[in-house]
């Protein structure tokens, strides 16, 4: 049963723990790599995620998101944190070439562990396409509003606005999709 | 307009706060939506995972271990419906008899290739009060257990399973500081991804069908120390008891696998 695995965790269950590790490791392990300037950097990280995991497993509430979702939020939290740190963003692919990948009509492998994800594509494929492009420049690529802005030409005021506005979008269309599901 | 509240919260979800601004989000309601709203939308870009190198599982693996086996860390308890009575209170009375010096016999262990081969019986030698093991310098805790007014010492007795052949030592424990530890000596070495060693606290305020969770432990050396971590307040232990079970330990133990015990 997926969604007990975190609660099991919590109470210190040792099988549950390297189950854990085994189910989502690909998943942290793909997310600091994304995030980190190095592959030894990203495997510093991982480690700070799932400390930070085995710290926060009691938190987990099944009916506010799943376990992937959850998981993927304590790592991007840390992520974001260590990137903070550096006082650089991270070194990604063009937003072209990632917008272009990005399965936004609800798609891809992560989609299937994760329903959030494919919800969260549906809600963004349907923003106007400059507030796709800061908010994906945002969350994925880890770029501030300043840098958006420089790389975008945009004012900042106008890309404060837009990410802001579009992550409320992709938060509702959650929280809506959570409502029809129940 | 987003409030000053959304606004930390969207700002975190995607770029983090500053020291100031965490202090300002703590004094709010706090709310994860914004943050799983950006994981959510980050994991609908990811075509491909890519699998973890194994050097760097393993090291998840061990600090995870050493993380949940620090002192104070909670153990787990899974297993089989707790509603269905154990006859616990013929183990103990076994056991009980066992460390007097009369020998039992139960029924033959399940095999394991988890351990050493299991005896055919359960057969415990006579166990004279034997004088406490030496010890050797405690740690802190330790030190208060050893220090405290109430505090017994008793030997272990090995059963004929054989993980614990050879296997010897002391429990230390304390009704009053609600604390004690294990030395135990030459207990076979187990696979905690296989079986793990739990132990029971039988209580004279409680039925001894539902002895009190001692904690689960490893055994990965000749001769080691275990805090002992009971679950709820023990009113007067009146034996240890030390059994196999699976990863994590359980509720409820069916005594397949006893090894050691020590009668108070």
């Amino acid at each position: 049963m997926h969604d007990d695995l975190l609660t099991r965790v919590a109470r210190g269950d040792r099988a549950a723990v390297n189950e854990c590790i085994a189910r989502y490791g690909a998943l942290v392990w793909s997310l600091a790599r994304r995030w980190s300037p190095t592959a030894t950097d990203a495997e510093d990280a991982v480690q700070e995620v799932f400390l930070e995991l085995w710290r926060s497993a009691a938190k987990y509430d099944p009916s506010v998101s799943s376990e992937a979702a959850f998981i993927a939020m304590i790592a991007r939290r840390r992520l974001i944190d260590r990137r903070r740190a550096r006082g650089r963003r991270v070194e990604t692919e063009p937003i072209e070439d990632s917008a272009a990948a990005a399965p936004l009509d609800g798609g891809g492998p992560t989609a299937e562990t994760c329903a959030e994800a494919a919800f969260a594509a549906r809600a963004v494929a349907q923003l106007r396409p400059e507030e796709q492009r800061v908010l994906l420049l945002a969350t994925c690529h880890g770029m501030s509003h300043e840098e958006i802005a420089s790389s975008t030409g945009m004012p900042l005021g106008t890309v404060k606005t837009h990410v802001r506005r579009a992550l409320m979008r992709v938060r509702a269309a959650l929280a809506g999709e959570a409502e029809v599901a129940s | 307009m987003t409030g000053r509240r959304e606004e930390l919260l969207i700002d975190r979800a995607l770029s983090g706060l500053t020291e100031d601004e965490r202090r300002e989000l703590a004094e709010r309601i706090d709310d994860a939506s914004f943050d799983i709203a950006a994981s959510a939308l980050e994991l609908s870009t990811m075509n491909e995972l890519e699998p973890m190198p194994e050097s760097l599982r393993a090291k998840i693996e061990r600090d995870a271990r050493a993380f949940f086996d620090r002192p104070g860390a909670r153990v787990v308890r899974v297993g089989p419906d707790p509603t269905k009575p154990v006859p616990w209170i013929v183990a103990a009375a076994c056991f009980a008899l066992a460390v007097a010096g009369w020998a039992v016999a139960a029924r033959r262990p399940a095999p394991s290739a988890d351990l050493a081969p299991p005896a055919a019986s359960i057969v415990v030698a006579a166990t004279p009060s034997a004088a406490p093991c030496p010890t050797a310098s405690p740690a802190e805790p330790i030190d208060r257990v050893a220090a405290a007014p109430d505090v017994v010492r008793r030997a272990w007795s090995a059963t004929k399973d054989e993980a614990a052949r050879g296997a010897s030592g002391e429990v230390v424990w304390s009704d009053a500081e609600q604390r004690g530890y294990m030395r135990i000596r030459g207990l076979a070495k187990n696979d905690a991804a296989r079986v793990q060693y739990q132990l029971w606290i039988f209580d004279m305020d409680r039925d001894d069908r539902y002895p009190v969770d001692g904690g689960v432990f490893d055994v990965a050396g000749e001769d080691v120390v275990v805090p002992i971590d009971a679950k709820v307040h023990v009113g007067r232990a009146t034996l240890f008891a030390i059994t196999v079970e699976k990863p994590g330990g359980v509720v409820v133990s069916k005594r397949e696998r006893i090894v050691l015990a020590a009668k108070i």
